[in-house]
């Protein structure tokens, strides 16, 4: 039962993540041809320039990063259904595997979390890091139409997942031979389990709080237009671009307080004046995060390929008589083998 | 949905918008007190809600519609929680709603939009705050959807209503070593969520320590009016949560004007209390560097692991 419920939960999310990143890396594309670049610390700022690219990205980004009204939301909601329901099996293996795995999940819903804030935040708000981002200009409407297609399937997964979990239960069923773990028209209900969630009807309820928040303070207090303002530059002005948080320095805490896993190579050379010890002329920093997996498990399996080649290079040395001794030794170790046998 | 879950869900939105600024006002005037000053008083944080309300709106240059949405859906998914929940009684408004990974993700949706709005205004303090706020919030999930498992064990429910509910039923289980160590995790967690110290310093400019003050450093009139109270209510409703959830006593299981009346009372001074227990405890407390939170938050992710496995073997 609990199995069927975690398959549905995971083709739900195979569903859910076909929408979300079809419409991700669309905006991405969208952004790559306005720009020409890739990298987040020379984006920003493409609000004014490109709304519709933004819009598109702010809902892909909603839709993976597990929040609610999303759809990743939805299928982590069930999966941690099956894993919080998983505990009364019996076995100590049961009791420390599912809160590990909860934890996990868990973990990687806030690291989600914290990585779409970035790619959303740096990559279209604030102010542009870069000329290519200053002048972009938004996509033909052929770029954006598909992005709306695929925007749409976020929005009717989100909203309605209903219309395709039955069906998604149904095949996790026959899959696992169990009953059909989920059911519901507007809210999602489990079989066996005392949980229902309704996308629907949060998606109502946070609409109709927005509602009373906008409109509450309208009906009570004079409405008076907006005045632009200076942003708070603490008196030294005008900001500049390069004063704003990129990408790498958002990251920076997160990837400092996992640094035993990810070990970022770091180096600051400070140039002195030659005058003055006490004087800076320059301060140089650099900091990779080199790819751990491709240096560790990679690098050594493609070093033992290259090495094995090589081995096997020094064998073949283009001389004849080289290659009918390997014939003749080959043939004795043969001869030999086949009388041991015998 | 019901009558009863009707009716204490509209009390609840009422009580939690009137009074989260008054606790925040009681949480300062304790700390006033006990550091020796006479404090502005408990009325303190709704006069400058009304002062900030009569302001004009402003639009700092080069900012979105992220920015000016934020404080909107901050207290719209703060006031969703806080109707939904079962406070007042033991039943909700709009049950399917009413589940507690549901609400901590809602929680959670309103902290994101703060901190995109940080971002948006392209400052340093900006995206300093977003920066270590986003941090702080993805090491707090684990801690805090392994504390929903413990306490979910029990009841086989991860329902609010179906956890206070049995909590109310079986007074025995809040004394069950699962339920402490969740309650001692929801505590640490509760406490950097919404930023108190030692993890956040509320009361704080200094640049360099600040993470909520940093992202909102850019509002000002009805904007920051908005922005406090949202505050303001996340504190309320999480210390709400948190007493539900381990001490349910007093909240009404039949519909009737006594026993909503009784609810909403007992509700009203078990978070008062709370929230003047923290304050006290606060004045004790430094503010932790940014780098030793994840310490803090390591040990209350290793007692809410505790706590799940005590309430699956005892």
């Amino acid at each position: 039962m609990l199995a069927a419920l975690a398959l549905t939960a995971a083709l739900l999310h195979l569903v859910g993540h076909a929408a979300f990143k079809t419409l991700l890396f669309l905006a991405a594309g969208s952004v790559l041809h306005a720009t020409g670049t890739r990298d987040l610390d020379a984006l920003g700022g493409l609000r004014p320039a490109m709304p519709l690219t933004t819009a598109a990205f702010g809902l892909g980004a909603l839709a993976a990063s597990a929040l609610p009204p999303g759809t990743a939301f939805v299928s982590e909601w069930v999966l941690l259904q099956s894993l919080v329901h998983g505990l009364p099996a019996p076995g100590v293996a049961t009791s420390v595997v599912l809160p590990v795995a909860v934890a996990a999940v868990a973990l990687t819903a806030g690291l989600a979390v914290a990585t779409f804030v970035k790619a959303f935040g740096i990559g279209f708000l604030a102010r542009p890091r870069s000329d290519a981002a200053a002048t972009a200009r938004e996509s033909p409407p052929t770029m954006i139409a598909g992005m709306a297609l695929a925007g749409f399937a976020c929005v009717g997964l989100a909203v309605g997942p209903t219309l395709v979990l039955p069906a998604l239960g149904r095949v996790a069923a026959g899959l696992s031979r169990s009953e059909v773990p989920v059911t519901g028209a507007t809210t999602i209900e489990l079989t066996g389990i005392a949980a229902a969630l309704s996308p629907m009807g949060l998606v109502l309820a946070l609409t109709a709080a927005a509602v009373l928040v906008v409109g509450l303070p309208r009906m009570l207090l004079a409405h008076r237009t907006r005045r632009q303002a200076r942003l708070w530059d603490c008196g030294a002005g005008p900001l500049s671009s390069r004063m704003e948080y990129t990408a790498t320095s958002f990251a920076e805490p997160l990837a400092r307080v996992f640094d035993n896993v990810l070990q970022p190579v770091q180096d600051v050379d400070v140039t002195h004046h030659r005058e003055s010890r006490y004087l800076v002329q320059a301060v140089e920093y650099r900091r990779r995060v080199p790819d751990r997996v491709e240096r560790r498990l990679y690098g050594p399996v493609l070093a033992a390929a290259a090495a094995w080649g090589r081995a096997g290079r020094r064998l073949a040395d283009g001389s004849v008589h080289r290659y009918l001794g390997y014939g003749f030794a080959t043939l004795c170790a043969l001869l030999v083998l086949l009388v041991g046998i015998r | 949905m019901t009558g009863l879950g009707l009716w204490s869900g509209l009390l609840q939105a009422v009580l939690v918008v009137g009074g989260s600024p008054l606790l925040v006002g009681l949480m300062r005037q304790v700390r006033a007190r006990l550091q020796g000053r006479a404090g502005p008083g408990v009325l303190q944080p709704w006069r400058h809600l009304r002062k900030l309300g009569r302001r004009e709106p402003v639009a700092p240059r080069g900012t979105s519609e992220v920015f000016r949405a934020a404080p909107v859906l901050l207290v719209s998914t703060t006031l969703v929680v806080a109707v939904v929940a079962p406070f007042v009684s033991t039943s909700s408004a709009f049950g399917p709603v009413a589940d507690l990974f549901a609400v901590v993700a809602l929680l959670a949706l309103g902290a994101v939009g703060l901190a995109l709005a940080g971002i948006d205004t392209g400052t340093a303090f900006g995206g300093m705050g977003a920066s270590r706020a986003m941090t702080i919030l993805a090491l707090v999930e684990p801690t805090l959807l392994v504390a929903v498992f413990a306490l979910s064990v029990p009841v086989g429910s991860t329902s609010l209503t179906a956890i206070v509910g049995s909590t109310l039923h079986d007074p025995e289980r809040v004394i069950s070593p699962g339920s402490l160590l969740a309650g001692v995790a929801l505590l640490v967690v509760v406490v950097a969520e919404t930023g108190r110290l030692p993890v956040d310093n509320p009361s704080t400019h200094l640049e360099l320590t600040m993470v909520h003050e940093a992202t909102v450093l850019e509002y000002a009139g009805p904007d920051l009016a908005l922005v406090e109270l949202g505050t303001a209510m996340r504190l309320s409703v999480y210390l709400g949560l948190l007493v539900n959830l381990f001490v349910p006593w007093g909240a009404a299981t039949s519909p009737g004007v006594v026993a909503l009346l009784v609810g909403t009372a007992a509700f009203a001074t078990k978070v008062a209390l709370v929230g003047a227990a923290l304050a006290v405890a606060e004045v004790f407390l430094a503010k932790l560097r940014l780098f030793r939170v994840p310490e803090l938050l390591a040990g209350s992710f290793l007692l809410a692991l505790l706590a799940v496995t005590a309430a699956a073997f005892l």
